[in-house]
């Protein structure tokens, strides 16, 4: 087995225990508080761990197959997988510690792979990371969040920060402004979501210029 | 500007371009920290979740169990002192025992318990109402039981019809509004209205102060009031012992007073909560200015429920039945209601500590009612903003 394998197989194991502890959570979570962190809306948060846990599956499945991968979707994964084991530590408490390890040791060997690598890609793509990290921010204080359609808007809006440096040029800028925008103004009063937009919206826009400038990258890793 | 770099003997240098791209995104990272820190409070601090989640889940709940267990919900809900929930509940299909808690007492905010009597009785009116909704008619008997102090109230049960009035829709709509309320005075029939809520309760009387110079005198003797009981360090910590700063607190206790109940306005509320947690003494400072500029500021009037005896605690638990039904038939006609009592809590104060009285003389003369005994204050008006819920222990908690 090689390691990119042995990383894919981490995530995927990581990321279904992940959503066998939001099942916990969702189900039985009041009850047994010690474990799952005493949150005052387990199924909520029981339910968000799953549904994040299932669309990591994507990307940590991804890594078993044997398709190229370029050194930026490796980061990417890679990364994903390290602002998973945080989100999913806040969800579901205790629960968390072993699907929260699994990821972080997946996340460690796809680094490790070419550990150079990753540190050129993730200096070369800084401010699409620090866009990333604003909307993994807005996930964060979406979480919470109540009424729960602001709630959806938050994380599906956070998603699309996330993504957005990552897409295609066209729409790229559109995708970030609806991910941004809608939830700093349904939460204005509360200060950190507009800080949190107008931020993202700033670096966005220069990670895309940035992006725009760069020479495509061919290198991969199996 | 050029991108490119040039050298010297120390390296490369910076072009000005780069120069500025290192420090922009510098800053940028500093910032995004910032955000971070700032997002984690929110989060942790529950600044987009105020008033939800299980410690709330009973305000929105105590019409779904149609048993007399079901009326306990609404029981919880009754206003009580400090938020403590000084109570225990015993229900069968016959009948239902309410029992103070020993362990939810204040020895120095209320060293007579007082006001523990007074939240029980505000929670046995709760109790009758929710009951009478369910098709139970209460044969109420306060402190039914010599050996045991702390059994406070045994209800029988008999079938009765279905009836749920004003007070009882209002229940779960009740809460403290510490918030400004709007300049002007009450309506006269407004108050009479409230004073009927009363008048069935032997013993027990309530005495408006609504004109000007006695709203002032009023509102002076609370400040007064406040300004010693913050300068009493004991009587300070223990109702500091009992606020619940952030959701982790609340989570947990899922009782005393917390910065949603404060009346704030949104900003301000998310402010308090996204900065560290306050000490005690910069919670007194709060207090009072709150108490001074807010409070009594813009009351349209106190009211003051006075008793023959305020020691004993038959007539504490029907003044608190009386209080209760008064905040929700506030609560019906729009009214907010704010509980005050830092003038009795000096009075017990100085009398446990063997002082000579200071308040108990002004108060009395205030009041002005022969015999009668002030017992709780509060204040009324029409509010600014609509008030949170204070969080409540789940049923579970408090059945035996």
């Amino acid at each position: 087995m090689t390691r990119r394998r042995a990383a894919g197989l981490l995530g995927v194991v990581g990321a279904g225990a992940g959503a066998l502890a939001g099942v916990v959570q969702a189900t039985i979570g009041s009850r047994i508080p010690t474990w799952s962190g005493a949150k005052s809306s387990p199924v909520e948060l029981g339910a968000l761990t799953i549904v994040l846990c299932i669309a990591l599956l994507i990307p940590a499945s991804r890594l078993l197959s044997l398709t190229p991968l370029s050194e930026v979707r490796r980061a990417a994964v890679a990364t994903a997988l390290v602002v998973m084991a945080g989100i999913g530590s806040t969800t579901v408490g205790l629960l968390w510690i072993v699907p929260g390890l699994l990821l972080l040791a997946s996340a460690t060997i796809l680094v490790t792979l070419d550990a150079r690598a990753f540190i050129t890609t993730m200096a070369r793509q800084r401010v699409s990371a620090l866009v990333g990290v604003l909307g993994s921010l807005e996930v964060l204080m979406a979480l919470t969040t109540t009424p729960r359609w602001i709630a959806v808007i938050g994380i599906l809006g956070g998603l699309c920060v996330i993504a957005a440096p990552w897409l295609p040029d066209h729409g790229r800028g559109r995708i970030l402004l609806l991910g941004a925008v809608p939830f700093a103004v349904l939460t204005w009063w509360s200060l950190a979501p507009p800080l949190v937009a107008a931020l993202a919206v700033g670096l966005g826009w220069r990670a895309r210029r940035v992006t725009a400038m760069q020479v495509p990258n061919a290198a991969t890793s199996s | 500007m050029s991108a490119r770099t040039t050298s010297s003997p120390d390296g490369p240098e910076l072009s000005r371009r780069s120069m500025l791209g290192t420090f922009g995104l510098a800053g940028a990272s500093v910032l995004v920290a910032g955000s971070g820190v700032l997002s984690y409070r929110v989060f942790d601090n529950g600044v987009l979740d105020a008033g939800a989640g299980a410690p709330y889940e009973a305000w929105t709940r105590w019409r779904d169990d149609p048993s007399p267990v079901g009326a306990v919900g609404a029981a919880i809900l009754a206003a009580n002192p400090h938020n403590t929930q000084p109570w225990s509940f015993l229900a069968t299909a016959g009948s239902v025992d309410v029992f103070a808690d020993p362990r939810r007492e204040m020895p120095v905010v209320d060293p007579y318990q007082r006001e523990h009597h007074v939240g029980l009785g505000c929670a046995i009116e709760n109790l009758v109402l929710a009951l009478r909704a369910r098709g139970h008619a209460s044969d109420v008997h306060l402190m039914p039981s010599t050996d045991d102090p702390s059994h406070v109230a045994s209800i029988a049960l008999s079938a009765a019809p279905k009836t749920s009035g004003a007070l009882h829709a209002a229940i779960g709509e009740r809460h403290s509004n510490r918030g400004p309320y709007r300049a002007g005075a009450l309506a006269t029939s407004t108050l009479r209205q409230l004073e009927r809520q009363v008048t069935d309760l032997p013993g027990v009387g309530l005495r408006w102060f609504d004109s000007a110079s006695e709203l002032r005198e009023m509102g002076d003797l609370i400040v007064s009031a406040t300004e010693a009981f913050i300068g009493d360090r004991a009587q300070s910590a223990e109702a500091f012992s009992w606020f619940r700063n952030g959701r982790d607190s609340i989570d947990e206790h899922r009782d005393g007073p917390t910065l949603d109940a404060q009346g704030l306005d949104q900003v301000t509320l998310a402010l308090a909560k996204i900065l560290p947690a306050s000490s005690r003494t910069s919670d007194d400072a709060f207090w009072l200015d709150q108490t001074r500029d807010v409070h009594t500021a813009t009351a349209s009037a106190y009211g003051v429920l006075t008793v023959a005896d305020s020691d004993d605690p038959v007539q504490r638990l029907r003044a608190g039945r009386a209080l209760e039904r008064i905040h929700l038939a506030a609560t019906a006609h729009g009214v907010a209601l704010q509980h005050m009592n830092q003038v009795t809590e000096r009075i017990d104060r100085e009398r446990s500590l063997g002082l000579p009285p200071t308040f108990a003389p002004l108060l009395a003369s205030l009041v002005d009612r022969g015999d009668a005994e002030p017992l709780v204050t509060f204040r009324i008006g029409r509010a600014v903003r609509a008030p949170r819920p204070s969080p409540r222990r789940s049923l579970a908690e408090v059945l035996r």
